[in-house]
């Protein structure tokens, strides 16, 4: 790939994924095509393509809360205030349809904000199982998917049959593939792209055509597969945390300008969005509930009761031999705050030096933050 | 010639120190520039000043470290470090046994736990706000019209401190106005003021855990009113240097010093 082509597709992703609303409006117009978001974590959007729909992921922008401020509490996280300050601004009215799962009371709470809120769109909510172990729980997640499709189906004036949602699935993989291609390859050289190119690559990938995105990104990962050399300088870095939202583009570059390099993750903007693929042989529907049920992605808001998010957190971290772990973690993000002191201690226990950063989607004090980052890597 | 010569200048929000440090390990000089908005030219004059009072010209100068918020601001540095390691390799100098430092600057507090070795094991420092910083410290002198250097010694005067509810620095300035309208003597409340740092201070040292001996830097360690209340909330003895302001400067002048060995190899 040339670097007049990358910097186009970069600048592509980038317009996508820095203002995804606007970006989203003026594509439904262009397109036609009916749209339709989920909140962040765990839902099949394999579900929504299969419609004939362009699933995306709702993610956090940086517009201040003024006129959602009252619908939901001050002590709910950045996103769940944000995207209900977005609804109450009218810059989601475009969307013909919200998905809105339990994967916290916030999020649970957003939903029936936004139902109140909507009411000509169709706002749904889906319940899947929150401990993933339970002998029924294959029997209610696909229950859940099918009952779902039913609403998909609505919003979309058609079926959803098995072959759509096969078709769906291996369209997903392989973009899944192709990201896990780009984390291993910057793994082994960060210095290929910054964390915060990855992220844009990421971001544009939940809200863009993913046929499109497909193409793109695998001209992208052929051209970082073709650059040699494996050598970097630097800290060896793994993030971790931020369950649902994507970290703040300043905190990830202080991270690298003060001489860190993010070597492996378990961002939900991350490697835990694409780090399992759907089974593409069987039932579908079971596929898709299947990856959900996968418990080797450990997340506490879907609990396996056996693989522990802290001590997966120290074999990831140690497998990739990071000198320390980076933790951002959502004000008011209740599944975090309670697996941090784990998370906290297992680290410590093992000797694997942590910082954690509290991030906030209002102001914060970016300075305060560099001189904490940058003696942590002094530190190490 | 080899340049034997290594200079630490650290640009707080509030003063900027600079400490010249000798091949062997000795304070040729230091200067504090304070009591101003900390730019560029106040760092350089802190620079200046301690060169011409250690007799060191500037060409001698072999390696030179800034720290402190105002780190990357100034453009003669070889190399920029940020306080807490400063601070800590400072304190190490000054104290070799200490394992942890209590720092509260302009508008930084920090806690800074160190290992056997002398290094920075883990550290905490205020991230939301500059409540109990010198700032505070500032504007609570300037609500009660009292000199900044005497509210220690005042506050070891009081007999009964009333609890300042607020760490805010505009609702504890209101708070403290009331406390004045309402007769509540001027010792008792400067006492209040540093019960309330000492307060928070503890919280911080409590998230990276309290071993002795502890060393405390800063402007702020100038107010034995704030150390006192610190040892009794903390339960232990607090070292405070002769000039606690300059322990960061002190620490960068060490690292450039490292540097200077570096480059002679």
């Amino acid at each position: 790939m040339t670097v007049e082509g990358f910097q186009g597709t970069m600048a592509r992703f980038n317009e996508v994924a820095e203002s995804q609303y606007d970006w989203l409006r003026r594509w439904k117009e262009e397109h036609g095509v009916k749209i339709v978001g989920c909140s962040p974590m765990q839902f099949p959007e394999e579900l929504i393509h299969a419609g004939g729909m362009l699933p995306v992921v709702l993610q956090e922008t940086k517009e201040t809360v003024t006129e959602g401020l009252y619908r939901v509490h001050p002590f709910f996280c950045g996103i769940t205030r944000n995207v209900v300050d977005m609804a109450a601004k009218g810059h989601l009215d475009f969307f013909d349809g919200l998905l809105y799962s339990n994967i916290c009371i916030q999020n649970a709470n957003a939903a029936l904000t936004l139902k109140q809120m909507l009411p000509g769109q169709r706002v749904a909510y889906v319940q899947l199982p929150t401990s993933v172990n339970r002998k029924d729980a294959m029997a209610d997640t696909v229950r859940e998917l099918e009952k779902t499709k039913g609403v998909l189906e609505e919003i979309a004036g058609c079926e959803i049959d098995d072959a759509a949602i096969a078709h769906s699935i291996a369209l997903y993989n392989g973009q899944r593939s192709l990201m896990r291609k780009m984390h291993e390859l910057c793994g082994r050289n960060p210095d290929l792209l910054t964390f915060g190119q990855r992220q844009t690559i990421v971001i544009s990938g939940m809200v863009m055509p993913r046929e499109e995105h497909t193409q793109l990104l695998e001209q992208v990962v052929k051209g970082l597969g073709e650059k040699t050399g494996e050598g970097f300088g630097g800290r060896r870095i793994f993030l971790s945390g931020h369950l649902c939202q994507a970290p703040k583009r300043e905190i990830l570059d202080i991270i690298e300008e003060v001489g860190g390099r993010i070597v492996d993750d378990d961002l939900y903007t991350g490697y835990r969005y694409y780090a399992l693929d759907a089974e593409t042989t069987g039932s579908p529907m079971e596929a898709l509930a299947r990856r959900y049920l996968d418990p080797s992605i450990p997340v506490p808001t879907r609990s396996d009761g056996k693989i522990r998010w802290d001590k997966h957190l120290a074999e990831k971290a140690e497998t990739c031999k990071a000198d320390g772990v980076i933790v951002l973690l959502a004000k008011y993000c209740e599944p975090h705050l309670f697996s941090y002191p784990f998370i906290k201690r297992t680290l410590a226990d093992r000797g694997i030096p942590h910082l954690m950063i509290e991030t906030e989607h209002e102001a914060m004090s970016l300075e305060g933050i560099r001189t904490r980052v940058q003696a942590f890597m002094e530190m190490l | 010639m080899p340049k034997e010569i290594a200079v630490g200048v650290d640009i707080g929000s509030l003063t900027a120190k600079t400490v010249v440090v000798d091949g062997d390990r000795r304070i040729v000089s230091y200067h504090v520039v304070q009591g101003m908005i900390v730019d560029e030219e106040a760092a350089l004059q802190s620079l200046e000043r301690s060169l011409q009072d250690g007799g060191v010209g500037r060409e001698e100068v072999g390696f030179l470290v800034t720290t402190g918020y105002g780190r990357t601001m100034v453009d003669f540095g070889d190399k920029n470090l940020t306080e807490i390691s400063c601070h800590a390799r400072g304190a190490r100098f000054l104290l070799p046994s200490v394992r942890t430092v209590i720092d509260i600057g302009g508008q930084d507090s920090k806690v800074i736990a160190l290992d056997p070795q002398g290094r920075v094991a883990n550290f905490s420092m205020n991230d939301k706000c500059a409540a109990g910083t010198g700032r505070f410290l500032e504007v609570m002198a300037q609500a009660l019209s009292v000199e900044l250097s005497k509210m220690g010694e005042l506050s070891l005067t009081s007999a009964s401190p009333p609890a300042i509810s607020s760490m805010c620095t505009v609702f504890a300035e209101s708070e403290v106005i009331s406390l004045r309208a309402r007769g509540c003597p001027i010792p008792d409340i400067v006492a209040g003021i540093h019960e309330a740092i000492g307060r928070r201070m503890t919280s911080l040292v409590k998230h990276v855990g309290l071993t002795e001996p502890v060393l405390m830097s800063g402007g702020v360690a100038k107010n034995q009113g704030v150390v006192r209340v610190l040892e009794r909330l903390l339960g232990v003895k607090i070292t405070v240097p002769g000039e606690p302001q300059i322990v960061g400067a002190l620490g960068a002048g060490l690292f450039a010093l490292d540097e200077l060995g570096k480059s002679r190899g």
